[in-house]
Formats: structure tokens, C-alpha cells, sequence
């Protein structure tokens, strides 16, 4: 493994405007605050939302990246932030090796084709209105991709990829199940034969049994055709699972960086380390982990005014006082490929008393 | 038979025009006194409108309810409506997975803990609210004096729940059912309330049955688990039991397709095949036997029964006892490796 | 806000109060809902001087007839309407028309005469507007007394014989023309000219102070008319919220609670889906005080409505002019106040 690191820390410059040639996507320095306003003709604002700040990252082609953290913590806007469907506040973009920030609606438009996403609810991501054939079709239709006779044949070679009948092409979503119809929004997703899937929590929704599937599902698909895959949950289960590195987010920062068996069985930042131990895991043993748990106190802070210096110091366990004052820079820290925004990590000994790790295969 | 709650054979249908919903087939639980009986499922298994017919929540008019709920001596599913109104919210209360929907959002939460308590009992205002705010402060609500007149939606998920939690335990219920109480909430949050239910349960004795899909939860909580599928019981067991042995092809199906954060990566996640059944049209013989993989020829035909296979665990499965055993074994010794 | 009461001592009781009420007052003025309804009422005037440029505009580029020529009588010649031109300020350009409007209006509250009879356009709307107020408001407590209990029994006991009968009979209500089922009203019901006599005939309106009981009388057959398709329409929306409502999950716990049906539904459910209702309400009833010109005019009620109706009739700019001015005044005010109101009933919308 090289070790140069996958990602840049805040602090340093980054190793090379445009990256490596194998990242598909690099960011910098991305950032998004959302406004909040009041009034509809003249309005005035009353703050903003500081739903990303100051990410930077790097993701290779054909990789999985995993973003995991609780509700506010910026991951979906995040991944829109990546792909430009949010425009961000500042920050770079580069995406197959092209400054793609100020790139017009114009420009975009060719490498929409490339990236697809994937949505949360099926019952809502997919019109009522028309038949699933139209549905998974229309990514080419708007790339005005292959006559219509070919699309119709893609479409129906899409839907027995993912494990539909394509007799079904002209049913309508409410003849299917919750699971199907999320298979017809992956099938809407790689009908172009994308590069990048985003992937928004596309199995929380779903039943356990279901979830199993889906996500088999996606990870045939994402080795047969070399995708990207940026996999977004809340569910740290389900995201070491389909991952190749997982990036932990809080408040709007990545605050751990790491590959997943690292990550569960060594992981440096107090919040990951109370991610893990508050998964209720389904062994006769539970409640002896359970009483090691690491349980946090409090809500999680208002992403409107984010605390100074490290944002999880509120909550924090190990939080020192400098830890309100200085924010931590993500760096490399213990393992090696493993980055970490922390001023006090777990030491072995605390992670060997609060979590549970996996025994080594 | 000292169980505070026993449900015999409950079946619970709905007529509807695209035909007779079965939601509920022949469940049969029970919960001791002071004890949690977690109840596993996915949608569609019963549990939860199992647990809505317990409140006499079902009774519609297109709803048919046979069977038994014997609760402390009386037939629940016999008992007349004004009669239940005395047992529903304080002798048995439910919580609901969204706090956000299932608080009224227009009245504060102190109004409707106060409404809470001057329903069954004759309490001045003053007291009832004065109640109120201990009830708050006792579920770890900080400044509980000042929340009390906050507005559902001003507070976060956790204290919401947390506040709903208030809410059905301040008459000191006998039993408490959550209906997926954790699902919407983050994980962090989850174990704040999970440990919130524990601490509760042990203070007051409650009887709890917890409804979830998740067998962390139940790992964590349950004494007693029952698991359920298509509107049955088909297991139950102490949670010792079903995790070092669990005998039913679904429980096993579900431990499997289950990504865990303490086990080595498996290539595949091993699913479940095919989808969970129409309750309209349910399949034949066990229900079960399209999806499972030890299906064998009499499963089509003949619906299993629940029957002891050993002292406290009740299976409903065609096959050989040791077979299963030797399974379940099996299975919970490889996700151990 | 640490001034605190010590400072007046032991003695100072009404100062006290009075430090209480000032302090109140502060609150308010420093409110984001006080900083709202400002904005809304300055807003608002911006908006009446849009309506009034266009009515102003509306009734210069499409008049329906020359005023003048209507003036000047039968056998017109150009002379004369030449000088009853000049005489109404018609020959100057339109802005300057509209300028002087303006100016006389906002210095002098004056809206203009007639062209007509030459009579004051503000003293006819003022003379007028007690008539419509008690045409409005009777009809609005009508059709809220009815439409709205109904709508809730519907909603309770769907598909019922009484839920089916008053869907479909509101369809009709709500279909049928107002002036249509006045004139049906009168011809079934009117002493004078009806099958059944029951009730005083259109033009029989006398005022309150004059004959209370006549007045009263007179009133019954527009009051019903007016509120027959209101009624028809808010019972089928006081049924469809009423029973969207009801499927909540909140209604749910209250039920899990152990309320009795009749609290769940009456405290907790109509709480809720009333709150809209209510707003409209609040529009509708502003609408109204505009002037129900159909129903003024069928029933020959002298109100805002059937002096708007008569301008109309004669091309009488000024007090078409007048008469929508003092229409969109009551619709921009029920507007704010329906919003405010809104906001105390639903704390979960913030200004």
C-alpha cells in the first residue's frame, strides 16, 4: 500500500492540485452553509447551517466509500456537495481530474451520465405515475442515449440485472414491494452504465431480509461494473460491511478516516468509539458489552452554531480543555491508512474495554 | 399461572376490498410479571397489530378479533369498551416508534401528561402537574420544570421519546409496550433510551414487550423472545436460548442476513430468498416454506404447530428436533468464530 | 431585563404594575411576530396601491362604455359630452388622472364622486357597509353552524346514509349560482311573488334600527341563499381534514392513553384539523364584506355589492374604483390577522 495518504489534512497542502490519476474524485476545502432566512420577499438571514465545513478527500476509481454519522451530521449533503447537485459554498471539486466548482449547468450535463444516485425511500423516489419501464428508462432518455428500441433493451437487460422480470416493464410502482422498488431504483441508476454511484441510505428503509439482498445486490453490481460507489448510512453495520474506507462524520467534519476492520477494531476518535459500542449486537453475550458501553450525554449540538474548537468536545468523554480551544486537524494517526481529528485518541486500553472487537479471521 | 399477560390464539383479520387481510393467525405469548418479552419481526409479521388488539386498539368495524388476552384474570378481547378505557393507559400502555407524529403537536407535553393522569386518576392540576415534571426528570429530561411547557416539536428525537416514555409510565402501568420505540432514532440515542427502558424496568418492575425488528435490541433487553412471521408465533424462547440455539429456519435466515460489527466480513450476506407473504393470500401448509431453504414436502401441506421441543423452547418447524439443534448450533458457533 | 421591582421598594404596587405592563409592552414591540405583522402591513399598502394603478389602468384601456356619454343623457351631442368630459378631468392623461385620485385619496380620504349622481363615493360605501357587514356576518354564522358540524359527522361515520346524502347534496349546493338559487329562493318562498309565502320578497330590506323584526325577516331568505354553497363546501372540507386527522399517529396515543372517543375526537382531533379551517373561514368572511354583489342584487339589498353592481352597470369609474379599493383593504387585513391568528393556533409556525 502506498503511503502517501488518501486524504489531505486540513492543515497541509494538498499533494498535487489534481490528485492521483486513479482518483476519480478530489475535494478540497469543501464547505456548505445553508442559510436560514425569514421573510419570502425581502428576507433577512438569522444564521446558517453549517451542514459541511471544510471536508477534503479523496476517492479512487472503483472504491466504496463509506460515510457514516447520525442525523445533522452532514453526510448526505456531503455527497451532493461531491456531485454538485448542491452547489457548494466554497471549496474545490475535481472530478476525473477536471476543476469541475464553477463548471456551468452546460458542462455538467455530459457527466451526469457518469454519476447516479440512489435514494432512501422507495415509495417516494419513484413517480407514481409511470410504468417502472419509463422510470429506469429515462436516464437515457435524457442523455438521448440510444434509439428507442435500444433503450427499451437496455432497460429490460437492466431489470434482469437487478433481479426484476422485465415482463414487469409496464407495471406501476405500487404493484411492487418496498425491496423491489428499491431494485428499480438501482436499475434506474445504472441503466447509463455510470462511473460514481451515490448511494443515500438505500437500504434503511428496507426489512432486515430485504436489506440483505439490496445490498448483495449492490455489490455484484458495483464489482461486475468497476462503479465508485459513495454509500451513505447511519447503520455502521451495514457500512463496514460494503466498504473499502469509512469516513465518520460529525457536525458537518469528517472526523475519522479509516478502513473498516480498522476502524471497528482500532478506532482512535472517541465518537467512532461510541458509535461502535452503542450497536446493540445480536449475541447471547450483549449485555456484557452492553455494560461497557461508551454512552454519550446529551443531544447532539445545533449544527447552526457549532461548538469551538473540536465539536465533539461537548459530548466528548476525553475532552480537555484544549480541545474547546484548538480545532484538531485529521491526520494520521495509529494504523496505518487511518486519519483521525483528534487531540486525546482512544488508546488501546480504552478500546479494548468499551468495544467489543472482532476476532481476527 | 403466575403470567401477568397471556395471549392464546389470537387471530385478528381485516375485510377489505381487495379481500381479508390476516394479520394476526394464531399468536400465542405470554409475559411474567417484571419480565420483557421481546418480539421479533419484519413488517408484516403481526407483531405489531398483535400488540394494538392487547389495547383494544383494533376493535374497526371491518376488524375481526377472536381468541383470548388474558390479562391479570380478564379476557381483554371480551372486555366492552368503556371497560378497556381503564386498562388503556393505566394498567397497560404502549409507546410508538415516531415521537414526533405520535405527540399531539399543537398541545405541550406537560398538557398531555397532565391529560395522562387526570384521566384515571382524581388529581388536582397542580398535582398532576407537579407529577409530570418528576415524571420528566425521572426519564433524565434536564431543566424539566421549564420542558414541561415546551411543544413536541422543540425538543430533540431522544427527549421526545424520552417524554413519551414519561408520558405512559407515569401511572406505573403493569406492563409497557414499545412498538419499535428505538427505530427512528441515531444509534447514540438509541442506547441512551435503551438504557433508560433497563433502568425503569428494574425500578418498577414494569412488564415490557418490546417490538422490534432488530435482535440487538432483543439481545439486549428481552428475557423472553417470541418470533414472528406471516401473523404466527413461530419461536419462543428464553434470549439465552435463541442465541445459542435457535431453531427456526426464519430466526436463522435473519441472524445471517444481519452484517455485524463483531464478526469477520463475510463475502455475501446470506438473505433470505424471495419476499415476505401477501397477508391476503397466504401460502399453504407453513408459511413460511416459500422462502426457506430446508423446506420439505409435508411443509406445503400441513401448517406446524408450536410445540415444546425443549423445556421453555416452543418451535413451530416440520423438522427433526436434533436437526434443528444441531443447526442452530452450528450456526451461532460460525458467526462466533 | 434586570431592572428588577426591588428598586421601587416595598410601596411601589402600581408602579409595579405599571413597570409589569411596560415591560409587556417591550416584549411585544420586540417580537418577531410584532416585526412580522409591521412588515405584512407595510406590504399590504404597497399592495393596495398596486390594485388601485390597476383598476385604474383595467378600466381606462378597456372601458365598457363613456361615462360622459352615459352622463349626458339620451341624444347626446359631442358638445356637451365634450364638457362633461372636461368636467370629470377625462380629457387629461391617465396618469395624471390617476395622480389626482391619489392625492385626493391619501390627503383627504376623499374617493371621488359619481360620475353618475354625482354623489360622494365614500359617504355611499360608508352608508352602505353596516348593510353588508350584516349580510356577511349573518351568513357566516349560518354556514359555519352548519356546514361545519355536519362536515364533522361525516367524517366520523363515513359512508353512513348521512354522509352519502350530504356529499352529494353539498355537490349541488356548491354547483348551483348563487344568484340562481336566490331567484329559485324567491320564487319558492317570497310573499309576493312565490309558491309558498313564507318570507318577505327581494327589496324589502329595511334597516335594523328601524323595524328589527322586519329587518330580521328580510334577511332570512339572502342569509341562507349566501351561505348554501359555503356551507356545501366547508362541510366537505371540515369532513376531508376531519378524517385525515384522525388517521394520525397522534390520535393514536391519545387513544393508547385511554381517553374516552369523544375526547380523542373532540379535543384532540378537531384541534388539529380545525386550524385551517378556521383561516379560511377568516378569508372567506373578508371576502364577503367586499360586498356579495350577486346576492345584494338579486334580493335588492343596498349594499357595497349592489352599488359595485350599479357602477358597474353605468360605467361609473369612481365608485368601482372605491368599492375594490375597500374590498382588497378588508382582504390584505383578514390576510394578516388570519396569519397571526395562525401562528397562536399552530406554535410551530414561526415568523
Amino acid at each position: 500500500m502506498s503511503d502517501k495518504p488518501h486524504t489531505n489534512a486540513v492543515t497541509s497542502d494538498p499533494a498535487g492540485e489534481h490528485g492521483d490519476s486513479d482518483d476519480l474524485i478530489v475535494v478540497h476545502g469543501l464547505t456548505k452553509h445553508f442559510a436560514l432566512t425569514r421573510g419570502v420577499i425581502l428576507s433577512h438571514q438569522l444564521g446558517q447551517v453549517h451542514a459541511v465545513d471544510d471536508v477534503s478527500l479523496e476517492v479512487k476509481r472503483g472504491e466504496t466509500l463509506g460515510l457514516v454519522g447520525e442525523t445533522g451530521c452532514g453526510k448526505s449533503t456531503l455527497a451532493r456537495l461531491v456531485t454538485r447537485l448542491i452547489e457548494p459554498t466554497a471549496g474545490q471539486i475535481i472530478y476525473g481530474g477536471q476543476d469541475i466548482t464553477s463548471w456551468s449547468r452546460r458542462q455538467l450535463r455530459p457527466l451526469r451520465r457518469d454519476m447516479q444516485i440512489i435514494l432512501q425511500d422507495p415509495y417516494s423516489a419513484l413517480n407514481p405515475r409511470r410504468p417502472v419501464g419509463a422510470i429506469i428508462g429515462e436516464p437515457l432518455r435524457i442523455h438521448k442515449l440510444g434509439s428507442r428500441t435500444e433503450r427499451r433493451s437496455r432497460v429490460r437487460e437492466v431489470m434482469e440485472m437487478v433481479g426484476l422480470n422485465p415482463e414487469h416493464y409496464n407495471r406501476y410502482p405500487y404493484e411492487f414491494s418496498g425491496g423491489q422498488r428499491q431494485r428499480i431504483g438501482v436499475a434506474r441508476a445504472i441503466v447509463t452504465k455510470p462511473e460514481l454511484i451515490l448511494a443515500d441510505e438505500p437500504v434503511s428503509a428496507l426489512d432486515v431480509s430485504i436489506q440483505a439482498q439490496v445490498l448483495n445486490l449492490l455489490e455484484d453490481l458495483r464489482d461486475e461494473m468497476g462503479l465508485t460507489l459513495l454509500f451513505i448510512a447511519h447503520d455502521l453495520s451495514v457500512v463496514r460491511h460494503v466498504s473499502d474506507r469509512i469516513a465518520v462524520m460529525y457536525l458537518g467534519k469528517i472526523v475519522e478516516l479509516a478502513p473498516p476492520e480498522t476502524l471497528c477494531s482500532h478506532p482512535k476518535h472517541p465518537y467512532s468509539g461510541a458509535l461502535l459500542s452503542a450497536v446493540p449486537v445480536a449475541t447471547a453475550d450483549a449485555e456484557e458489552a452492553r455494560s461497557r458501553r461508551i454512552i454519550l450525554h446529551g443531544d447532539p449540538p445545533s449544527p447552526v452554531e457549532p461548538p469551538s474548537g473540536c465539536r465533539f468536545h461537548t459530548r466528548c468523554p476525553k475532552a480537555q480543555p484544549l480541545c474547546g480551544e484548538v480545532e484538531p486537524p485529521l491526520e494520521a494517526k495509529g494504523l496505518p491508512e487511518q486519519f483521525a481529528a483528534c487531540h486525546f485518541p482512544l488508546t488501546e486500553e480504552e478500546i479494548e474495554r468499551a468495544i467489543l472487537r472482532p476476532r481476527e479471521s | 399461572m403466575s403470567a401477568l399477560l397471556e395471549i392464546h390464539d389470537l387471530h385478528v383479520s381485516f375485510h377489505t376490498r381487495d379481500g381479508d387481510v390476516h394479520a394476526v393467525e394464531g399468536a400465542e405469548l405470554s409475559v411474567e410479571r417484571g419480565s420483557t418479552l421481546g418480539v421479533v419481526g419484519e413488517s408484516g409479521s403481526g407483531k405489531s397489530v398483535t400488540a394494538l388488539t392487547v389495547m383494544g386498539l383494533t376493535r374497526f368495524p371491518n376488524a375481526t378479533i377472536s381468541g383470548e388476552i388474558m390479562f391479570d384474570g380478564t379476557d381483554l378481547v371480551k372486555m366492552p369498551n368503556n371497560q378497556m378505557l381503564s386498562v388503556r393507559g393505566k394498567r397497560i400502555a404502549m409507546i410508538f416508534q415516531d415521537p414526533l407524529s405520535s405527540l399531539h403537536p399543537l398541545f405541550k407535553i406537560g398538557w398531555q401528561i397532565v391529560e395522562a393522569i387526570q384521566t384515571h386518576e382524581n388529581v388536582s392540576r397542580a398535582n398532576a402537574r407537579k407529577r409530570a415534571i418528576e415524571a420528566l426528570r425521572e426519564v433524565g429530561i434536564p431543566s424539566p420544570e421549564k420542558r414541561i411547557d415546551s411543544y413536541p416539536h422543540e425538543l430533540s428525537g431522544g427527549m421526545r421519546q424520552r417524554a413519551m416514555i414519561a408520558m405512559a409510565l407515569v401511572l406505573k402501568p403493569d406492563v409497557l409496550i414499545a412498538d419499535e420505540p428505538t427505530t427512528a432514532l441515531d444509534v447514540t440515542v438509541q442506547a441512551q433510551i435503551l438504557d433508560l427502558i433497563r433502568r425503569l424496568k428494574d425500578e418498577y418492575q414494569t412488564a415490557i414487550v418490546m417490538i422490534t425488528h432488530d435482535l440487538g435490541v432483543i439481545a439486549e433487553l428481552a428475557d423472553e423472545v417470541a418470533v414472528m412471521y406471516a401473523g404466527r408465533v413461530m419461536e419462543r424462547t428464553s434470549r439465552q436460548k435463541l442465541f445459542t440455539i435457535p431453531e427456526l429456519p426464519y430466526t436463522w435466515g435473519l441472524m445471517r442476513s444481519i452484517p455485524r460489527l463483531d464478526a469477520p466480513r463475510p463475502g455475501r450476506l446470506d438473505s433470505i430468498a424471495g419476499l415476505p407473504p401477501s397477508l391476503i393470500h397466504l401460502p399453504s401448509g407453513c408459511p413460511f416454506h416459500p422462502r426457506c431453504p430446508y423446506v420439505m414436502e409435508v411443509c406445503l401441506r400441513v401448517e406446524p404447530k408450536l410445540e415444546q421441543s425443549e423445556p421453555g423452547h416452543l418451535v413451530a418447524c416440520h423438522l427433526d428436533v436434533e436437526e434443528r439443534q444441531r443447526i442452530g448450533r452450528e450456526l451461532i458457533s460460525l458467526r462466533s468464530a | 431585563m434586570e431592572n428588577a421591582p426591588r428598586a421601587l421598594g416595598p410601596g411601589g404596587g402600581p408602579l409595579r404594575a405599571l413597570d409589569g405592563a411596560f415591560r409587556w409592552l417591550v416584549n411585544v414591540v420586540t417580537s418577531s411576530l410584532f416585526r412580522y405583522v409591521i412588515r405584512r402591513i407595510l406590504w399590504g399598502v404597497v399592495l393596495l396601491v398596486i390594485v388601485s394603478a390597476l383598476t385604474f389602468v383595467i378600466f381606462y384601456l378597456f372601458p365598457s362604455a363613456d361615462p360622459a356619454r352615459l352622463r349626458a343623457g339620451r341624444n347626446p351631442n359631442p358638445a356637451a359630452i365634450a364638457a362633461i368630459r372636461h368636467s370629470l378631468n377625462l380629457d387629461k392623461p391617465v396618469y395624471l388622472q390617476y395622480y389626482l385620485y391619489m392625492k385626493n385619496l391619501v390627503l383627504h380620504f376623499d374617493l371621488g364622486f359619481s360620475y353618475y349622481n354625482q354623489q360622494a363615493v365614500r359617504t355611499q360605501i360608508f352608508q352602505r357597509l353596516p348593510v353588508t357587514a350584516e349580510l356577511a356576518f349573518g351568513a357566516f354564522v349560518l354556514w359555519m353552524l352548519i356546514g361545519i358540524p355536519i362536515g364533522i359527522i361525516s367524517a366520523i361515520r363515513p359512508r353512513s346514509i348521512l354522509d352519502r346524502m350530504t356529499m352529494s347534496g353539498s355537490l349541488v349546493a356548491i354547483s348551483a349560482p348563487v344568484y340562481w338559487l336566490g331567484l329559485v329562493a324567491l320564487f319558492l318562498f317570497a310573499n309576493d311573488i312565490g309558491i309558498i309565502h313564507l318570507f318577505p320578497g327581494s327589496g324589502s330590506y329595511v334597516p335594523i334600527t328601524q323595524d328589527p323584526a322586519g329587518w330580521f325577516g328580510s334577511m332570512i331568505l339572502p342569509w341562507f341563499v349566501l351561505a348554501a354553497s359555503f356551507a356545501a363546501f366547508y362541510a366537505r372540507m371540515v369532513r376531508a381534514q376531519v378524517r385525515e386527522t384522525m388517521s394520525e399517529d397522534f390520535i393514536r396515543t391519545a387513544r393508547a392513553k385511554g381517553l374516552s372517543e369523544r375526547r380523542v375526537i373532540f379535543r384532540h382531533g378537531l384541534r388539529a384539523a380545525l386550524t385551517p379551517v378556521v383561516t379560511m373561514a377568516g378569508l372567506d368572511l373578508s371576502g364577503l364584506l367586499g360586498g356579495a354583489i350577486l346576492t345584494e342584487t338579486v334580493f335588492n339589498i343596498p349594499g357595497v355589492g349592489r352599488y359595485a353592481y350599479d357602477a358597474i352597470v353605468n360605467a361609473d369609474f369612481p365608485p368601482i374604483q372605491g368599492t375594490v379599493l375597500f374590498s382588497a383593504f378588508f382582504i390584505i387585513s383578514a390576510n394578516i390577522v388570519v396569519d397571526v391568528i395562525y401562528a397562536f393556533l399552530d406554535p410551530r409556525v414561526r415568523y
